[in-house]
């Protein structure tokens, strides 16, 4: 099992406050990982640190290195932009822009000089149907995002993660909006994706980690208190703060 | 007393406070309308003045304002979106920045002879540019302005942060994101702020009259080094210049100016329902 990303010693911090407190651990290659941990304990910002999305606000810092393929990503000469076309995100709220369906999709190709007419019809027909949605949507894709349910809404944003052809997808509770039929859907989704992409998810819901990850991490107070592969995690936790979570009796 | 009859009291008293403010607006306008409605007819605008102003039309008034109009648009919407973009997207927020937002709001609220006189003496004098077209639409331009870059900063900053940032997780730039996202989204409350600025400039008398006015011109001007006769200034100078003025040519005059800056103010209601209409975030 390769790993596809290696953390290691890393802390951040909100102005004076340390949100993340030396957390080692390591992403395996098309695996499915899942985050845990109460509001608050660091699972978000962890996520957002690789990819370097805290970047975007203001008085942050961080310390440590996280490793993509063996290069920290943290190092002086790394481009932040390609960074973020290897390491796709899907956020909490299904955000599309404000546009047609296609040009969703076609943003990133777009941007990054990718492909032209037919082609990005190609890379957009390819996204959508690897995100599932191809056959609700082939025929309105000239139709404003904002007019696809709430789930529909979500497989798009994932859609327009993978038309970038990153080699990661990170996911920010990204079911939390919407109803368990359409999780399920996005759930299956993953784990298909998984064949062709590494997935680190953060999630509320205990349930979908031990559903839908292999690994698990579990996080409290901005420290990595366990990680094992989920099964294990869930049936024979190492640490009794994960039990006690885990079981519901803290949190 | 009973809630209820304060509330009443409440509601006729506000509706009191805005007819007195409504009323006469109404009155005025429907005044001149009613004044100046005769005098409105195909000679009357496409004609120019004849027999010392007292007869004909007031074609190159009306031609003069909407040059002015458009080079004052040419001028100002670069530098002014321009402007916008960089405080809202990239500027810092440190001293620098809030001191130049202080002057931008107080821009908006000096006297517009002030503008008049500054144009003389940078566009007209310093710049040789004479009084022309061009000096007078650069005046106009720097007023509208302040309108200009505060309303088009609003229009930027409202669009969503959460844009930006799913922008930025596909590998944009900064100004790929402010380009292809953020631009598109405020398209229609920047063109809202050109118009209303433009709106606000086309019918003032004071900016225009030092740098480009002219009382009477027999030909129409050739190029923007050229004199320009104008709406507001002509109105002035029948109003009170030209003995023996028809009353009937001093509302219509009156009623076109009112027209055209009435016709941006719709543009501008019109481009506001739309950008409300497509706002789905």
């Amino acid at each position: 099992m390769k790993n596809k990303i290696e953390i290691r010693n890393f802390n951040f911090y909100y102005g004076d406050f340390k949100a993340l407190d030396d957390i080692s651990l390591s992403i395996s290659e098309n695996k499915i990982t899942a985050l845990i941990g109460p509001s608050g304990c660091g699972k978000s910002t962890f996520l957002r640190a690789l990819n370097r999305m805290n970047e975007t606000i203001k008085d942050t810092r961080a310390e440590g290195e996280v490793l993509l393929d063996g290069d920290n990503i943290y190092a002086p000469e790394v481009d932040v932009v390609e960074l973020r076309q290897k390491i796709g995100m899907v956020f909490q709220r299904p955000n599309p822009f404000p546009q047609s369906i296609y040009n969703n999709v076609a943003f990133g190709p777009r941007i990054m000089g990718l492909a032209k007419g037919k082609n990005l019809d190609d890379i957009v027909a390819e996204s959508l149907q690897e995100a599932a949605l191809w056959d609700e949507v082939e025929n309105i894709l000239q139709n404003p995002a904002q007019e696809l349910n709430p789930g529909q809404q979500q497989r798009l944003c994932i859609a327009r993660a993978i038309a970038v052809k990153p080699e990661v997808i990170l996911m920010d509770e990204p079911c939390s909006a919407l109803d368990p039929v359409a999780t399920l859907a996005v759930e299956g989704l993953m784990r298909r994706l998984s064949k062709n992409y590494t997935i680190v998810i953060v999630t509320h819901s205990m349930q979908q980690a031990a559903r839908a990850s292999d690994l698990t991490g579990f996080f409290w107070l901005g420290e990595l208190i366990e990680f094992n592969n989920t099964a294990e995690l869930f049936t024979n936790p190492s640490k009794e703060l994960t039990e006690l979570y885990i079981t519901g009796r803290q949190g | 007393m009973k809630p209820q009859v304060i509330q009443k009291i409440g509601f006729v008293a506000t509706a009191i406070v805005s007819a007195i403010v409504v009323v006469p607006i109404f009155l005025v306008i429907l005044f001149i309308v009613i004044n100046g409605i005769q005098a409105i007819s195909w000679e009357f605008l496409t004609q120019p003045p004849r027999n010392g102003m007292t007869e004909g039309g007031i074609m190159p008034a009306i031609l003069g304002t909407v040059i002015l109009t458009v080079v004052a648009a040419i001028f100002a919407m670069p530098f002014g979106i321009g402007s916008a973009i960089y405080l809202a997207e990239y500027a810092s927020d440190n001293w620098l920045t809030r001191t130049i937002h202080l002057a931008i709001v107080n821009l908006a609220g000096i006297p517009s002879i002030v503008y008049g006189l500054f144009g003389l003496g940078a566009f007209v004098l310093f710049f040789r540019f004479g009084t022309s077209i061009l000096a007078g639409a650069l005046t106009l331009a720097l007023m509208t302005l302040p309108i200009i870059i505060s309303t088009s900063e609003e229009a930027i900053l409202s669009v969503p942060m959460e844009f930006r940032v799913v922008s930025y997780s596909l590998g944009a730039t900064k100004w790929q994101t402010v380009r292809n996202q953020v631009l598109p989204n405020a398209l229609p409350g920047i063109i809202t702020g050109v118009i209303l600025g433009l709106a606000r400039v086309a019918g003032e008398t004071a900016p225009i009259l030092f740098t480009v006015a002219a009382f009477y011109l027999s030909e129409l001007p050739k190029s923007i080094f050229d004199q320009a006769m104008a709406l507001p200034y002509h109105l002035y100078v029948i109003s009170t210049q030209v003995p023996g003025m028809p009353l009937e040519i001093q509302y219509g005059t009156a009623l076109v100016l009112l027209l055209f800056v009435l016709f941006f103010t719709v543009i501008a209601a019109v481009m506001r329902s739309i950008m409300r209409r497509r706002r789905e975030w």
